[in-house]
């Protein structure tokens, strides 16, 4: 209804017996409803618009056809729903799930987690560098102050060193690529991480040598 | 849904504890419906096998969570729902093959006097199932397979009641839609639905 000729349409339409099309939209909502009611099982209200919408549902075609359409799929759903409430789960449930249960961790989350606790720190040096370069890196009029360079080579993790010199090529330009022998830097060997592996990577491969790590890395 | 029994209590109180034995009871009183909810969402009996195992071995992980107090079905049956959603998604996305046989059973296997004409319309819908939002679909099977009131509904899906009553309305009219659509194509301009009885409807109300 969109205004006052409408509204009186609408009681002059049920004063004289009603429109059929005004009725069905009257008792659509209401009939809607009790199929939803039905779709939960639960009990219809024994009220005036529910004994209204009954009546108007005898007497419209149309409205059955709407609301037996709908019926028929609660209908269908709870047959369907019986007959899968029938099915059992195969056996041998248990026996999998104890064997899953008995199994140590997958080796995947672990890897996953040593994944995690080498990248997250180079993740984070990465993103501090930019700032940690501009302190470090560079001293007055865009010049490389070798002494910085080398306390940060010492100093500051492998990724960091890296990201500081991607930075200076970006801070100094052509002239003052440095020397790559000068850029080499020291690995500090690592202790173990907290649950035991040693960060050489033979706990992903069992039984297979894995040459050490060098000393220095060449950049 | 699984009614809690006197001995829940008892079972999560063993559970909780660690005791394997109280385990191995809780997974079998409780296997079968997560199971079932798994295979009508997934449609496929190894994936919904998978859903139980995964399903039971993260209540066993989070085990201390369980409350004495309250069933554990509606907590199981929220691990089991997520999982399949996910699996779903997988699907959708193409990192999982859909099976190629549809799980949900054929009625005329385990009901011999069906007409042919309700299996097709059971057909249909569960085509239709296929077809809703997963949202939607959990809703459906926890209400028709489960018989889920809309309050434990929402308890499971952790969603307000009345998103659960919209999900189902919704639902209703989509599978509508779709079973006329369905019929319309196998059948162009015919009224193949068979019209339930009317009466009944009126008949509860008295």
């Amino acid at each position: 209804m969109t205004g006052w000729p409408d509204l009186a349409r609408f009681i002059l339409g049920r004063r004289a017996g009603g429109d059929p099309a005004d009725e069905c939209a009257i008792h659509r909502p209401r009939l809607a409803e009790l199929v939803d009611e039905r779709a939960l099982g639960g009990t219809q209200a024994d009220d005036a618009a529910t004994t209204a919408a009954l009546d108007h549902l005898w007497a419209c075609a149309e409205c059955q056809h709407e609301i037996a359409d709908l019926l028929l799929v609660v209908a269908g759903l709870q047959r369907l729903g019986g007959t899968v409430n029938r099915l059992e789960p195969p056996p041998g449930g248990w026996r999998r799930l104890s064997r899953r249960l008995a199994a140590p961790r997958p080796r995947g989350a672990l890897r996953l987690r040593v994944a995690g606790l080498v990248v997250v720190p180079i993740l984070a040096a990465l993103l501090v560098a930019p700032a940690l370069v501009r302190d470090l890196g560079t001293s007055a009029a865009g010049a490389v102050d070798a002494a910085t360079r080398d306390a940060a080579t010492v100093a500051v993790p492998v990724a960091v060193t890296h990201a500081a010199a991607l930075q200076r090529a970006f801070d100094i330009g052509d002239g003052a690529q440095a020397d790559p022998a000068a850029q080499a830097v020291e690995v500090v060997p690592r202790g173990p991480l907290p649950d035991g592996i040693e960060p050489d990577g033979s706990a992903f491969l069992p039984g297979v040598a894995v040459p050490p790590m060098p000393a220095v890395i060449p950049q | 849904m699984a009614d809690p029994g006197p001995d829940d209590a008892l079972f999560v109180n063993e559970v909780r504890g660690g005791d394997q034995k109280a385990f191995e009871a809780f997974y079998r009183r409780h296997e079968a419906v997560v199971y079932r909810t798994a295979l009508a969402l997934v449609r496929d009996e190894m994936t919904a096998e998978e859903v139980v195992t995964d399903t039971f071995l993260r209540a066993h992980a989070a085990r201390e969570r369980l409350d004495p107090a309250r069933s554990p079905v509606p907590w199981l049956q929220r691990i089991a729902v997520n999982l399949s959603l996910n699996h779903l998604r997988r699907r959708r996305l193409g990192i999982e093959a859909l099976p190629e046989v549809a799980a949900w059973p054929d009625e005329a296997a385990t009901v011999p006097e069906a007409a042919a004409e309700r299996r097709e319309t059971t057909a249909a819908l569960a085509r239709g199932i296929e077809r809703l939002p997963a949202q939607m679909r959990a809703v459906v099977v926890l209400r028709f397979v489960h018989d889920a009131s809309l309050a434990e509904i929402a308890e499971t899906l952790e969603c307000p009641v009345g998103t659960v009553k919209s999900r189902l309305h919704n639902a209703l009219r989509l599978l509508r839609d779709d079973l006329r659509r369905d019929f319309e194509t196998a059948q162009p301009g015919t009224q193949p639905l068979a019209a339930p009885d009317l009466g009944e409807m009126g008949e509860s109300i008295g």
